[in-house]
């Protein structure tokens, strides 16, 4: 278990670089980000249908001007790391309760993410005065390297929240276990409606010409497919 | 300058462009604008990116040392665009400052290149990258995750990439080739058209996946009303697009959630 922390901090850390600090190829979404952290935990599945939701949840959710969007990415790793561990303690029929119930308890650390990088955003000011400090002594190189300075902090806390998750599905294994029937069962019917609702979002933020034709004819052709395949 | 020495590109007005920004040199400050965002600050934003950016060529163009600090300090001035297309302008900052260290042009147009070029190209990047083809392509990755599963994600990853990868290599050319002149020719990319056509892509895909998964789902709750699930699921789809301009998405998220756990009470 220690290794897999270990590992999904690390993973949790990389992916925060790559959202922002380098690269930005999509890694760092929550989908392949769930993946990713499925497969450290052996349950690809679970990585996957958790990163589908919270991909559709933030679909619409850009960073411009240097703005900070909610952190899609450490929602995405801390709700999958939590229900990995759930469903290795308890899978089974709760499969799907336990993805709902740890997309909730995550989804506040999209927020607590946004809000730490702007904090890091703020300190990193003091990479800029070193780096304007350097330039007048003309240590060149000096100057270059703290534009990789400023990366180490947002490695560490999101890497450390990241590995959270896993503390998360341990401590709240207990309190899931012990919920009343029923409303297990209602959160094993609450993940279906939250990745439609997602989903319908994701078409509302579009802002497309001509949405509602296209988002029509999706429609017919998805409830179409859908009813063939479950009453047909 | 020698007969043999590597030239940058030559389509200057003067026609010349001799300088000693080799092909590695340029590789070398390509593979450095990946990493413009590393050291982003509230102050300066994109400028210390932008400095580690351009630093191998500006090694080979002022090897005199108070020379090569003025213009890093020119270069330290806040700094901002959207990353990919931030790489176009490194390139033209390469080409200007190569005509710069010949005396071709005042330095001091090139900051003025900078401040003209961030803001349009951004808006570029971000109607493009941001707010077309990342949708697009996150909403038909997602749409495939029912049938393919895990491999979706190399769906996510190839679409998105394989755009991604040449255009960001095409805009740093762009502006290595061209200089001040880049925003001319991206203007024949005719990148507002495809803003559009991509943009319809990701809607059909994410709302055929609503209503999949609200049919689909439903049917799936083992209950003897499953028709009447999978019709609720599709209405609820419906009411959300509608009230998504009205209501915060989290308190949809939460509410969603609320009301099945009454469902599951009461049937």
């Amino acid at each position: 278990m220690l290794d897999e922390v270990v590992v999904i901090g690390v993973l949790s850390g990389l992916l925060a670089l790559e959202r922002r600090a380098f690269l930005q190829a999509m890694i760092s979404r929550p989908l392949p980000a769930g993946a990713c952290v499925g497969l450290i935990l052996g349950d690809v599945e679970t990585g996957v249908a958790i990163g589908m939701c919270f991909e559709l949840l933030f679909l619409g959710s850009v960073s411009l001007g240097g703005s900070h969007p909610d952190h899609e990415t450490i929602a995405t790793v801390v709700a999958a790391a939590a229900a990995g561990t759930m469903t290795s303690l308890a899978g089974g029929d709760l499969t799907r309760a336990i993805w709902a119930w740890c997309m909730l308890v995550s989804v506040p650390t999209a927020r607590i993410g946004a809000w730490i990088e702007a904090g890091l955003d703020i300190r990193a000011r003091k990479y800029l005065g070193r780096a304007q400090a350097a330039a007048s002594a003309q240590e060149n190189r000096r100057v270059a390297r703290q534009n990789l300075r400023a990366m180490w902090p947002h490695f560490v806390l999101f890497g450390i929240l990241g590995a959270c998750g896993v503390g998360i599905g341990l401590l709240s294994s207990a309190a899931f276990l012990n919920m009343p029937a029923v409303l297990i069962r209602g959160l094993g019917w609450a993940f279906p409606a939250m990745v439609v609702v997602s989903a319908s979002l994701a078409v509302a933020v579009s802002k497309t010409p001509g949405r509602g034709w296209l988002a029509l004819g999706g429609t017919i052709a998805g409830a179409s497919l859908g009813w063939l395949g479950a009453f047909a | 300058m020698s007969q043999g020495e590597p030239t940058l590109f030559r389509s200057t007005p003067s026609g010349i462009g001799r300088t000693r920004v080799s092909g590695f040199t340029r590789w070398r400050v390509f593979w450095r604008t990946l990493f413009i965002q590393a050291g982003f600050t509230s102050e300066g934003m994109q400028s210390l990116g932008v400095v580690f950016a351009l630093m191998p060529a500006l090694e080979k163009l002022y090897p005199d040392m108070a020379e090569r600090q003025r213009v890093i300090e020119r270069h330290l001035e806040p700094f901002n665009t959207h990353p990919y297309a931030g790489a176009a302008i490194v390139g033209a900052i390469v080409h200007e400052e190569a005509r710069a260290s010949l005396g071709e042009v005042d330095p001091k147009t090139i900051g003025d290149m900078k401040t003209a070029l961030m803001g349009p190209l951004a808006a570029l990047g971000d109607g493009f990258y941001w707010l077309s083809l990342r949708p697009a392509v996150g909403g038909v990755a997602a749409a495939t995750v029912p049938w393919l599963g895990a491999w979706s994600v190399l769906v996510y990853l190839a679409l998105y990439n394989i755009v991604h990868i040449v255009s960001r290599g095409s805009l740093f050319l762009l502006g290595l080739r061209h200089g001040a002149g880049l925003i001319n020719e991206l203007a024949k990319w005719r990148v507002p058209m495809w803003n559009t056509r991509v943009r319809r892509v990701g809607t059909a895909a994410t709302a055929g996946l609503a209503a999949y998964l609200a049919v689909k789902l439903g049917s799936e709750l083992q209950h003897g009303s499953s028709p009447w699930f999978a019709f609720a699921g599709v209405m609820l789809a419906f009411l959300c697009v509608l009230g998504a301009e009205r209501v915060n998405k989290y308190v949809m998220f939460y509410v969603v959630a609320a009301l099945c756990c009454v469902a599951s009470a009461l049937f």
